[in-house]
């Protein structure tokens, strides 16, 4: 199977990352280390020949993703079951630049026009359906997903430098 | 970039509504395309922060939604409850009673019935009132919106209607007027009676001012 390693791993470490980070919990460190070995297994099969192209190579990873996620939550439930783990602490740096981030993010949600913003407060924060949205603002449930999906461009405007 | 069928699954996905088979489906999905993964991703972060940060962000609304939308939520054992509960106001309530027999025994009762307003606690408690300009009184057909003056620092104002004490339907505006959703209009029922009441809010989301709450009904 011919296959571009390097424009794989590119193109896919930011999915298993994003994969790995939602399974173990944005503030755990060891997502990055657990991202590099699944790409570093997926080199390894792929070299080996164990995949053969039967599924897309996304579905391939997508499937060594899910296995090591579950082994590396096995191996954390035994460490926790043997001893006590001296704690997971998150890198500072990136922590800062996130809680950063994430500040700007939420100060931009709050400049919103109300039009916007009550939307993004019952839609997200209050958990409601569209129908439900639709319903309590006198609005379409089109309408409800319009002004989500504008709400959204207008905040990474905001976002940009 | 190019759109998705399963596009429409990403805030069902982030907000945990799939169950576990349509959850995998949907990330096997987003393995095989970047468009739902950009899309995805970026939804995330915005979630996320609502979620983390969403009491801080929306300290308003949830001021707002305490005071407006929460109130007629109120079980009937609660309502017993603070019914029996003694008040320090109801002193007042009893002083202000026997006032009010007074004066009714002195004023003639020739005079034209004054439109009945009900002076709430928002008005009287704060001084400053909103003065509302239509509906008010017997109205020939349903009204399409409300209007009101505008009050001194106010960046928004918040709309609320009543069926008899019941909250119907609220909403928010920037000008001193809203016009009521059509579901509204087409709801309003011949010979009821409906009141509405508007608050003013600063930019920072405190409340400046209210209305007294207006009643109107519709002919028959």
């Amino acid at each position: 199977m011919n296959i571009d390693l390097d424009r794989m791993v590119a193109e896919f470490k930011p999915v298993v990352g994003f994969k790995v980070k939602k399974a173990l919990g944005g503030g755990n460190p060891d997502w990055e280390d657990v991202t590099n070995e699944i790409l570093l297994q997926v080199i390894e099969k792929v070299r080996s020949g164990e995949f053969r192209g039967e599924s897309s190579i996304g579905t391939f990873i997508y499937t060594v993703t899910g296995r090591r996620i579950v082994d590396y939550i096995r191996q954390k439930t035994r460490i926790l079951k043997g001893a006590p783990d001296a704690g997971i602490l998150p890198d500072p740096q990136e922590e800062v630049e996130r809680e950063e981030r994430a500040k700007r993010l939420g100060e931009a949600v709050r400049g919103l026009k109300p039009r916007f913003r009550d939307v993004l407060y019952l839609y997200f924060y209050k958990e409601k359906t569209r129908e439900e949205v639709a319903r309590e603002l006198g609005i379409t449930p089109a309408k409800v997903s319009e002004r989500v999906n504008y709400a959204q461009k207008l905040l990474k405007k905001s976002l940009e430098p | 970039m190019k759109s998705c069928e399963q596009e429409g699954k990403i805030d069902a996905y982030l907000l945990g509504r799939l169950s576990q088979a349509e959850s995998d489906a949907f990330e096997d999905h987003y393995f095989n395309c970047p468009a739902c993964f950009q899309k995805t991703y970026a939804r995330n972060e915005l979630v996320d922060v609502i979620k983390y940060k969403g009491a801080l962000i929306f300290a308003p609304e949830e001021e707002a939604r305490r005071t407006v939308v929460e109130t007629p939520k109120v079980s009937a054992w609660d309502r017993i409850m603070a019914f029996l509960t003694p008040r320090p106001w109801v002193a007042v309530a009893a002083a202000a009673a026997v006032l009010l027999v007074v004066i009714v025994g002195v004023v003639p009762r020739s005079n034209p019935s004054a439109p009945v307003f009900s002076a709430i606690e928002d008005a009287t408690v704060r001084g400053a009132s909103i003065e509302t300009i239509d509906p008010a009184g017997a109205q020939a057909q349903a009204p399409a919106a409300f209007t009101w003056k505008a009050a001194a620092g106010a960046s928004e104002y918040g709309v609320s209607l009543f069926k008899g004490s019941e909250l119907v339907w609220s909403g928010t505006a920037r000008d001193v007027r809203i016009a009521l959703p059509e579901s509204v209009v087409k709801g309003f029922e011949a010979g009821a009676a409906y009141a509405w009441q508007v608050k003013a809010y600063s930019a920072q989301g405190t409340m400046l001012s209210a209305s007294a709450r207006v009643e109107f009904t519709l002919a028959r």
